[in-house]
């Protein structure tokens, strides 16, 4: 029917207009040209190896990861105990405290950033990796929080509470039956965490320096100046690596977006 | 007098604004099949919960083998669970499940696995003790859950509506099982349940419960025989009420619709009486004169339920239902019909109604 | 198990965390911006963000940004989110489209609007095709505009707007579009009548999410200006890197805070938008 096929048109062209850029990074970064050309002239590896031979590309590559590692762990250790708080327990101002932790979610990074720069500023809290740690943890942790509390569901608590009435102490409770139960949602909350801390910029750029960097602020600070095939090269490992953690994220524990209800 | 296994003595809790539990007082001796029976929100589940120890009664005592429980958590009490949705660890194995308990109580690994399969072995489900809950039957993750549950070997065995979630055939099995599982292992049960039938069917005695309070408490047959009060009448059976006032050494039922004479001793002058209505039989033309008492009726509706036939009629304005063995009425009835029945069999309750 | 008492052990942590570089930063934020030079208890910070003509325009047009990117998004996620959920048969094809759809989101921004820089430059390929096919005579300049930004911002928000409002698609009851065409409607009134109107508070949730976000957003808009267009969020981002002026900085935050805090309040009340 017409109208079946307009809409898919527009789908299809809008599907289109989505990859088109991620296909033009890719496209230019295997050019064998030394200036950044679409369609590529040739093919070649050579900017891979350059970014792979340069010590700021590396060390930022090592600074990222550290930072969303380390970031993801923390926003782990607090979120998953909030969440049991929030889950299990009943007292005044619990919308409140649910409102906190979920706050950095919605409100602006920039203004977040700057807010942490103005206060870690005055006691030495500024360009150096805890402070782009904490800014990390902070925009992360409501993520964890997000995954992990659904999981907190009335045939979990019957869980708990067999697990109780058979003698289990509360913490025997949540290692062994409450920790196996959530941790789909933790490895969720884990890799969505990971990622958002990797690719952010507005809660590094006001921390990093020279030795410090992490590669969405160094891309940031290049691509205003210049663009080359090299840059080229760094953002195409990113989608390459993107598209690698989803498709592994998809494959093991299923995205579940857009499935028909069953 | 023995102690009591159970005592609860003026439990009271309430939700917000909202009661859950007026004054409980129960007393549940040692070896005992209970039932806590009532409809849904009378509380039975919450009195149970607080007997496990989930829920913290805002006062009263609970005591087990005259130890209080107030303030020790559910870990700590002498007793175990069997819930509703059997909450089988899904991560582990049966035998897993079933040595959880023993392992917690700081058996060694091997100690633990003996108890468990000992345990599964009880219900029939050693042989499935590698298998994960999700690759059994309702039926058959109903037992793991009472194996786990018994392997403790507790003080006391609390069952959240087990059988609730099982269809028909398998229930009625089931509640033959649980009863010679009882017995055998000599634990006291105490079982919630919405299911009148059920609760007959298992139950030593049974404890009623209305809107958080102990409406009556009996075996089944007294609560058949002598419910204390309208909704006890209603809950278990069926049952046909009459108003019925006192007139000179008799009752007066609806009005005028039949005399009753009596000899008890303190009647109210007013109140309700309560008929089954297996003890209502239709009259024959030839029995004139009758040791019971009789009424007319005008018939309703009939179904036919093979072994036994239920026919509705009305008399004054009232509809009741009369219970007849299967196959014992025509095919087409008269406008009126005449009733009997044996006075011995007229209830009069103790509430007003 | 639920207690009355406040669970303090489980929440200290991430309460305290959250305090320290959370709270107490944007307090410091909000008192900085009720300072005036002198240093005294004012809003003249504030006066200055609205009463100037320039720092206004630059409201407004972050404002003008934000609207016609939540238009366009919403615009273009419907069909795509229906042409997803209601004509897609092949379970691997949705997939795969949904898997396209979310790599965009784990990349960074800076990532997504290069490519709108090679795209959009003047030697990039819309001027070319532009030249081609005789739309133009010779390459435009379209980076710097905020015709840029708005094609990088909307690119950016798409995948979250085809999510929220799939999500909003799955959630209808299809029996009652049955009993719509049992009742004699053509598929037309069928979807303007029943099935758009129940998809609405996901519609406007996902679209006040895209304007929250847009408003927001920095990377796109910095990297797309070409310096020549200036949002909110870039004007913060001077204040704390270029002029150091905390105090103008912190009321310029505070108002795009407050804004933030009004879009989610709104967004609340139809529903979340679970992506």
């Amino acid at each position: 029917m017409i109208r079946r096929f307009f809409v898919t048109l527009i789908a299809l062209l809008t599907l289109a207009y989505l990859v088109l850029p991620l296909v033009v990074i890719l496209g230019s970064s295997v050019t064998t040209t030394p200036f950044l050309s679409f369609p590529p002239q040739g093919a070649s590896l050579k900017w891979y190896a350059t970014m792979l031979h340069e010590p700021g590309y590396v060390s930022a590559y090592a600074t990222s990861t550290m930072l969303a590692t380390s970031a993801t762990a923390l926003a782990m250790l607090l979120a998953v105990p909030a969440a049991i708080a929030l889950a299990r327990y009943e007292y005044a101002g619990k919308r409140s405290v649910h409102a906190l932790l979920s706050a950095p979610m919605v409100l602006p990074h920039i203004v977040l950033a700057a807010a942490l720069l103005q206060f870690g500023g005055s006691f030495g809290l500024v360009r150096n990796f805890p402070s782009l740690l904490v800014g990390h943890v902070v925009i992360v942790m409501p993520f964890i929080l997000q995954s992990v509390m659904p999981l907190f569901t009335s045939g979990q608590l019957a869980l708990e509470e067999a697990s109780a009435d058979l003698g289990a102490t509360r913490l025997e409770t949540f290692f062994l039956v409450t920790l196996p139960q959530i941790r789909p949602g933790l490895v969720a909350g884990a890799v969505i965490a990971f990622i958002t801390s990797w690719i952010n910029v507005e809660m590094s750029i006001f921390n990093t320096t020279a030795e410090l960097n992490t590669i969405p602020v160094k891309l940031f600070n290049y691509v205003q100046y210049t663009i080359d095939p090299t840059i080229a090269a760094v953002s195409g490992a990113t989608i390459v690596a993107a598209a690698i953690a989803i498709l592994v994220l998809d494959l093991s524990i299923g995205l579940g977006m857009l499935d028909e209800t069953p | 007098m023995p102690q009591p296994l159970l005592s609860l003595q003026g439990i009271t809790k309430s939700f917000g604004s909202a009661p859950a539990l007026r004054e409980i007082n129960l007393e549940i001796a040692h070896g005992e099949f209970v039932a806590l029976l009532g409809p849904s929100g009378c509380g039975k589940t919450t009195l149970l919960r607080s007997i496990a120890g989930f829920v913290t009664p805002d006062s009263g005592r609970i005591q087990i083998d005259g130890v209080d429980m107030v303030g020790s958590p559910p870990h700590l009490r002498p007793l175990n669970t069997v819930f509703q949705h059997y909450a089988l660890f899904p991560h582990m194995t049966v035998a897993q499940n079933a040595a959880y308990g023993p392992l917690r109580a700081g058996l060694s690994k091997r100690e633990a696995e003996t108890k468990a399969i000992e345990a599964l072995a009880m219900v029939d489900m050693a042989r499935f003790s590698e298998r994960y809950p999700r690759e059994l039957s309702g039926g058959q993750q109903q037992r793991v859950a009472l194996a786990r549950a018994v392997v403790n070997r507790p003080k006391l065995l609390l069952l959240d509506e087990p059988l609730s979630a099982l269809d028909m055939k398998l229930r009625k099995r089931m509640q033959l099982e649980l009863k010679q599982l009882q017995s055998s292992l000599g634990i006291t049960f105490l079982f919630v349940t919405h299911d009148q039938e059920e609760a007959m069917a298992m139950a030593d005695r049974i404890v009623l419960m209305n809107e958080g309070r102990i409406e009556q408490v009996g075996t089944g047959p007294q609560l058949y025989m002598q419910p204390r009060t309208r909704f006890a009448a209603e809950f278990i059976g069926e049952a046909n009420f009459f108003d019925f006032r006192r007139s000179g050494g008799a009752i007066e039922l609806n009005g005028g619709l039949a005399t009753v004479a009596t000899h008890a001793p303190d009647l109210p002058d007013r109140g309700l009486a309560v008929l089954r209505p297996e003890f209502l039989r239709l009259a024959d033309a030839s029995e004139l004169s009758l040791e019971g008492c009789r009424f007319s009726a005008t018939p309703l509706e009939t179904l036919r339920l093979g072994s036994h036939d239920i026919l509705y009629v009305q008399a004054q304005g009232h509809t009741m239902s009369v219970r007849l063995p299967g196959n014992r009425l025509p095919a087409h009835l008269p406008d009126q019909v005449e009733l009997v029945f044996d006075p011995a069999n007229l209830h009069l309750l103790c509430q007003e109604p | 198990m639920s207690a009355q008492k406040f669970p303090a052990l489980l929440l200290g942590a991430a309460l305290a965390f959250l305090t320290a570089f959370f709270l107490i930063p944007m307090t410091v934020v909000l008192v900085a911006s009720l300072q005036d030079k002198a240093g005294g208890l004012s809003i003249a910070q504030y006066a200055r963000v609205l009463a100037d003509s320039y720092h206004l325009a630059v409201v407004l047009t972050t404002f003008r940004i934000s609207i016609f990117t939540t238009l366009l998004c919403v615009a273009l996620a419907y069909p795509l989110a229906w042409y997803l959920v209601r004509i897609v048969r092949w379970r691997w094809w949705r997939r795969a489209c949904v898997i396209l759809l979310v790599i965009p989101l784990f990349t960074s921004n800076i990532v997504r609007s290069f490519g709108w820089i090679v795209l959009l430059g003047r030697n990039g390929l819309v001027n070319d095709a532009a030249v081609a096919l005789g739309l133009a005579d010779r390459p435009m300049r379209i980076l710097g505009t905020e015709t840029a930004i708005l094609v990088g911002m909307v690119y950016v928000l798409l995948p979250l707007a085809v999510l929220g409002i799939g999500n909003a698609l799955l959630k209808v009851d299809r029996a009652l579009e049955s009993a719509s065409d049992d009742l004699g409607a053509t598929p037309l009134r069928t979807f303007l009548h029943i099935t758009f109107p129940l998809t609405l508070p996901g519609v406007v949730a996902s679209a006040v999410m895209v304007f929250t976000l847009a408003t927001s957003a920095y990377v796109t808009p910095a990297l797309l200006s070409g310096g020549r267009v200036t949002v909110l969020s870039m004007l913060i981002f001077q204040q704390y890197s270029a002029t150091f002026d905390f105090s103008f900085g912190g009321a310029l935050s505070i108002v795009l805070l407050a804004l933030t805090l009004i879009l989610v309040g709104v967004a609340s009340r139809f529903g979340k938008v679970r992506t």
